[in-house]
């Protein structure tokens, strides 16, 4: 493929490993980017970002026009979402949607009245005049998310201040077959430009800089030529040899500072901040038209696919109707993203999402193979190829027997998931599949292990309550038993149990008295008789 | 002479440890026994009772005194394996007699059948149901570990073990060897010469 003679204006670095797999953007990267007729529906899926699902604020049978808000950002980790064209709302339920797992989500369905009628549209193109939370507040409103692929809210990427000098645009487009910002720039360099322009009025002091891959000499002509139109000579065009994965946010800074973001950090960190071209466009058109992001440049390409090309695509349209704009016929596979990132779709009626840069369709035999994966031989190429400087094979052993805590203790969560490992891998193990099983397992395991901490407390609370309401049972008793003694007690002075006991010795004697009486007279006699008798015998 | 001199440094050397270890069993003196908390973090906190102990804690207690490690059907076999690297001790199958691992579940009660009569409140380990006598109670999903140990004092069976059915969220990647969507596209084949 042809490369760009184009110095690099700054020094370049190198990263460790990368591959060169087959390119596969002239396919698509020939002709200019095309609107789409409309779709009957649209399905938008409210989770289509990074993060939190945002709030749903249309009821089904509302009409709506393109551009209004149909669900908010949930204030913490979303964004607001708006009707990609006009027309009513007939439903919101679970639909299929474009995730590895084939689940389904909520998603808002937009029947479209074919009018695409924008709704009223809040302009700000005096972005001097604005305040720094105004600036990000209108991003968030303007449901704008990194488009390069993660759709990483970008207000809240954007809300670090402090340490931050040097913006660094992601052009590199790395990843084989896809070339929508190859094309954004060829056509849009100037607006491109402008909304990095927007975002460097949130810091100080921002230097730009822009880094592309020497296979875009189009894109960096383009480049060259707005800047000068802008007159924007501080943004240097940093052209960086063809490699995958040079687009990956810490490799694309380690291509361009020479620095490694550590461990569990940030570019933050390194003082640097990384938008993806497509953001920066959205951000440009939010600003100086108001319009919301509601549509995207998706790249249309593969075997199966006869018009391939990109195309402006609203969100929530399906995936059938693009193939069926592209003519494609029987895909083998349909994957959304690249070949080496990307997943495969479980269904074609599922929406565009923000994050979908490409739609590859597939022709049976283009990426999948039928062989089988073979012992590991261990020769080392995965490790000679991982960007980020990892062991592949250990984490594939680990991963494989399931030991994660070892996973982890080998940086598995440092891996990028780029996938380079699996394609060097002679044995054709899927070696990628191996670390996303087992980040994935890692993180619902931390998520379980809260939950049971939780009720481990809320278990240890409930059994000190009970303990303590025992406690306070048994005292009460002991309480009641005492308090009852001493009433008794108190009831019952010396005086009183003495005329208690007098009395009843009192009526005892009565008693007996009153026998005493009965007989008196009787017994007497007798007595005296014994007594008469008793003389007479002693006479 | 040496010999006293020998006698007298072991004799010091002696009073001086003894005085380091005993300022050191005061200074760092442990609480509690450290393994049997160990063992209750592995433990699910499900406090359903299936080990035959009244709770993870006293079940944990067990265990540390060379109780089996297999008796946690809650736990499964991943809880079996996670107690074995703990101890040292070998990995064994689930007890069956405990029961069987079962997918995480949830107590769901049927509200227009409940009469109020709080048994379940007092049957959950976790508090996890709200209500008070003669009023309709309710479980606090978040909270319920799915013990089943609310099921069996309702007298009117209205409640209902559910299965937490499997969202976005919670969704992981399978093993690649179980694998069935999914199983390419990472690797190419579109040929491996460079361009």
């Amino acid at each position: 493929m042809e490369r760009s003679n184009y110095k690099s204006e700054i020094p370049i670095f190198e990263f460790p490993g990368g591959i060169h797999p087959k390119e596969h953007k002239v396919e698509s990267n020939q002709t200019p980017i095309r609107d789409i007729p409309l779709p009957k529906q649209l399905v938008i899926n409210l989770k289509g970002q990074a993060g939190n699902r945002s709030l749903p604020v249309v009821n089904v049978g509302d009409t709506v026009l393109k551009g209004q808000v149909i669900a908010e950002s949930d204030g913490i980790f979303s964004t607001h979402q708006h009707a990609p064209s006009s027309g009513t709302v007939v439903a919101i339920e679970k639909r299929p949607i474009a995730h590895p797992s084939g689940l389904d989500d909520v998603c808002v369905v937009i029947e479209t009245d074919g009018k695409d009628q924008w709704c009223d549209l809040s302009p700000k193109p005096n972005t001097h005049n604005l305040q720094r939370a105004e600036i990000l507040a209108h991003i968030c409103e303007s449901g704008i998310v990194g488009l390069g692929g993660a759709s990483f809210p970008t207000h809240i990427k954007l809300k670090r201040e402090s340490g931050i000098h040097t913006l660094i645009i992601n052009a590199a487009e790395c990843e084989p077959y896809i070339t929508c910002d190859d094309r954004l720039l060829q056509e849009h360099a100037l607006e491109v430009l402008k909304g990095a322009q927007i975002i460097s009025q949130l810091y100080q002091d921002l230097t730009i800089i822009i880094g592309i891959e020497d296979n875009k000499p189009d894109a960096i002509d383009a480049l060259v030529s707005a800047r000068k139109e802008l007159g924007l000579d501080g943004a240097k065009i940093a052209v960086i040899p063809t490699k995958y994965p040079s687009g990956g946010e810490k490799q694309l800074i380690q291509l361009i500072t020479g620095k490694e973001v550590p461990h569990g950090g940030l570019p933050a960190d390194l003082g640097l901040v990384m938008h993806n071209v497509a953001t920066c466009f959205a951000i440009f058109e939010a600003f100086e038209y108001g319009k919301p992001l509601v549509s995207r440049v998706v790249t249309l390409t593969g075997e199966a696919c006869q018009k391939a090309g990109n195309y402006q695509v609203p969100f929530g349209t399906p995936v059938e109707h693009l193939m069926k704009i592209s003519e494609a016929s029987n895909p083998g596979v349909l994957v959304m993203g690249g070949p080496m990132m990307g997943f495969e779709l479980p269904n074609s009626k599922v929406g565009i999402v923000k994050a979908t840069n490409c739609i590859i369709m597939a022709a049976p035999k283009e990426l999948k193979h039928d062989h089988l994966a073979l012992p590991c031989i261990r020769c080392g190429a995965c490790m000679d190829a991982c960007p980020a400087s990892l062991l592949p094979q250990q984490l594939y052993w680990h991963a494989k027997s399931d030991e994660f805590e070892k996973a982890e203790e080998y940086d598995l969560f440092d891996c990028i998931e780029c996938g380079a490992c699996a394609y060097v891998c002679p044995s054709d193990i899927p070696l990628v599949q191996y670390y996303r099983y087992a980040k994935s397992t890692i993180r619902n395991q931390k998520v379980e292990k809260t939950k049971a901490d939780k009720a481990r407390l809320r278990h240890e609370a409930r059994q000190e309550r009970l303990e303590r309401v025992k406690r306070e049972k048994a005292e009460k008793h002991r309480k009641a038993a005492e308090a009852r003694r001493k009433a008794a007690e108190a009831a019952g002075d010396d005086d009183t149990k003495k005329s208690a006991v007098a009395a009843a010795l009192a009526r005892v004697k009565a008693k007996k008295a009153e026998q005493d009486e009965d007989s008196a007279t009787g017994s007497s006699n007798e007595t005296e008789n014994q007594e008469t008798d008793n003389k007479g015998n002693d006479a | 002479m040496d010999l006293l001199v020998a006698v007298i440094i072991l004799a010091v050397l002696g009073l001086i440890f003894g005085a380091i270890l005993g300022f050191a069993s005061v200074k760092f003196k442990v609480e509690g026994d450290p393994i049997v908390d160990q063992i209750n973090e592995v433990l699910p906190q499900t406090q359903c009772g299936q080990c035959g102990y009244p709770g993870c804690k006293p079940y944990a207690e067990a265990i540390a005194n060379g109780d089996a490690i297999n008796k946690c059907p809650p736990g499964g076999e991943a809880g079996v394996k996670a107690l074995a690297d703990l101890l040292g001790r070998e990995v064994i199958p689930l007890d069956e007699e405990r029961g069987e691992e079962q997918p995480p579940r949830v107590a769901y009660i049927r509200e227009d059948e409940c009469i109020g009569c709080t048994k379940c409140i007092q049957a959950c380990p976790v508090d996890a149901i709200l209500g008070a006598p003669k009023l309709m109670h309710t479980v606090i999903i978040d909270e319920c570990t799915g013990c089943d140990l609310c099921v069996e004092p309702c007298p009117v069976d209205c409640i209902d073990m559910l299965e937490i059915p499997q969202t976005v969220a919670t969704w992981k990647w399978q093993q690649p060897e179980q694998m069935e969507l999914n199983q390419i596209p990472i690797k190419q084949v579109f040929s491996k010469e460079t361009h």
